[in-house]
């Protein structure tokens, strides 16, 4: 009888206490979406992955309650992102520049920007001890997926600011697949001086239309997709040529691309891109390719579901 | 665009003609004007025409230029100083080399090393002799193969393996350019994926943030 008691008394501790860390866990990361909206600022930041390193300078600031946003590539001579509000704007050399329709730059981490309550439904938020992170006290702030084949996630929050510092990408055995690390942040009191030209130059206000030609119907289909994913509408306009059916789904943080290409007689593989996960696999006279960050198990399923 | 500025600034210096729009540019730009005065002072050092006095206040000018320099701290820091200890103990030790009773014991520590090594390396092939001995009587005359074809085998053998080598290198390649290709064609979904879904209200894809 006594044990029981015990036991009970146990449970109902630990129930209060993961209460307790869920809402607090939350708080933070709510903390740290609003910074990334609100804030002016210019920083940089890398991603780190296993043979690879990116660094790219970001800069954000609010005008009349509109956001301007700039991320650009400090090495390879890759694209200039730019978001007005509503609006970003894909600027390459010598190419036309895209318009699309997104409040967020998707080159920046999802995490930051999705609806909180969307991504209460895939993790539980867990926060950490404060560490001393690049002479910042910073909180730590653990997103654990609730189910597996997502990547979990370790976010390094400003104590004061609760401004994203780190944030690891991790897997299941928590290993670090991919790590965002900001280099250098210099906050401003009002729009930073090198968004005035892009908050005052004319850009297409309307997203180019993509031309609505559908896909030539394949007799092809997905017939399994991994827990909270959905099947999201495919612009055939940007599908590579030889690809004869592309799917895109979304569980609305992460996205994979699932191709089928004509066979090129190669063994079933599997690589990894930092957090994304690309897995081949031959199937009769097709190669089906997994593209997305999930595990290379479900990668796995899903191209054994394809049909 | 600098050396294009620079050409029909160098061709005006030799007076060459420019066209109004170039000349508006040169009354307008400081730079360029400077520019067009160090031109004209290169030609005339070259076709020997510079004045016979050159600039006497150039080295005063000069000093008072260095004098605006800032200074910077560039002195040794005392950590960067203690680790020249053990630098100055080799150069003591190589001082001490050349003395004479240094040299002796020196040379008898590398004469005993040298034997060391002697002794180990015959001890070693002698090892090696007795071991082919037990496997083949003669293995270090046979210098020509047993067999006519054993070379050219060999031979073929290892440009077989290299040119699958190749081939697999190749189809790697070409597997990891269509990878690239796929992997930037998703995150060209992605990036476009918003603008999809506005166009298409009816598909389910934003349904999942509310269902669950």
């Amino acid at each position: 009888m006594g044990w029981k008691g015990l036991s009970s008394a146990l449970i109902i501790l630990f129930y209060s206490n993961l209460s307790f860390a869920e809402v607090s866990g939350w708080e933070w990361f709510e903390r740290s979406q609003s910074s990334v909206r609100q804030f002016n600022f210019e920083a940089s930041f890398v991603v780190i992955k296993p043979n690879q390193v990116d660094s790219y300078r970001w800069v954000h600031g609010v005008q009349n309650d509109s956001e301007i946003e700039q991320l650009m590539p400090l090495e390879q001579s890759g694209v200039e992102i730019l978001r007005r509000d509503h609006m970003v704007y894909y600027i390459a050399p010598e190419k036309t520049p895209l318009a699309t329709n997104s409040s967020t730059i998707k080159e920046l981490p999802a995490l930051l920007y999705r609806d909180i309550e969307s991504i209460k439904t895939l993790y539980d938020a867990v926060p950490g001890g404060a560490t001393q992170l690049s002479g910042r006290s910073a909180q730590l702030l653990r997103l654990t997926p609730l189910q597996n084949g997502r990547p979990g996630y370790w976010l390094w929050l400003d104590s004061q600011t609760g401004f994203p510092l780190k944030i690891d990408t991790l897997t299941v055995q928590n290993e670090v697949l991919e790590r965002w690390v900001v280099t250098h942040i210099l906050p401003h009191s009002a729009l930073p001086e090198t968004l005035s030209v892009a908050a005052n130059a004319e850009l297409p206000a309307v997203a180019e239309s993509m031309p609505t030609t559908a896909l030539p119907e394949s007799p092809l289909e997905l017939s399994w997709l991994p827990e909270g994913y959905q099947q999201v509408a495919v612009t055939a306009a940007m599908v590579p040529q030889q690809v004869l059916e592309q799917w895109l789904l979304s569980d609305g943080l992460h996205q994979v691309s699932v191709f089928v290409q004509p066979s090129a007689s190669l063994p079933a593989q599997a690589f990894r891109d930092g957090a994304t996960t690309i897995f081949v696999m031959p199937k009769n006279q097709f190669d089906v390719t997994v593209i997305g960050p999930v595990s290379i198990e479900n990668a796995r399923q899903i191209a054994e579901s394809v049909r | 665009m600098l050396s294009e500025k620079s050409d029909w600034l160098s061709a005006a210096s030799d007076n060459e003609a420019i066209s109004p729009e170039q000349l508006d540019r040169l009354l307008q730009d400081a730079e360029l004007q400077q520019s067009f005065a160090r031109y004209h002072l290169i030609g005339a050092a070259i076709r020997n025409e510079l004045p016979a006095q050159l600039d006497m206040q150039f080295a005063d000018n000069f000093a008072s230029l260095l004098d605006q320099e800032p200074a910077y701290q560039l002195e040794a820091s005392p950590v960067v100083q203690r680790q020249d200890t053990p630098v100055s103990f080799w150069k003591k030790l190589g001082e001490a080399a050349n003395t004479g009773w240094f040299k002796t014991g020196f040379q008898g520590a590398v004469a005993a090393s040298v034997a060391l090594i002697a002794v180990l390396g015959v001890q070693q092939f002698q090892g090696a002799g007795q071991d082919a001995d037990l496997n083949s009587p003669l293995p270090v005359l046979q210098t020509q193969p047993v067999a006519g074809f054993a070379t050219p085998v060999s031979l073929s053998q290892t440009s077989v393996d290299s040119r699958f080598e190749q081939e697999q290198r190749q189809a790697m390649l070409e597997q990891q350019k269509r990878l690239q290709q796929l992997l930037q064609a998703h995150r060209q979904q992605i990036r476009v994926m918003d603008t999809a879904q506005q166009n298409t209200p009816e598909t389910p894809a934003e349904k999942p943030r509310q269902e669950q």
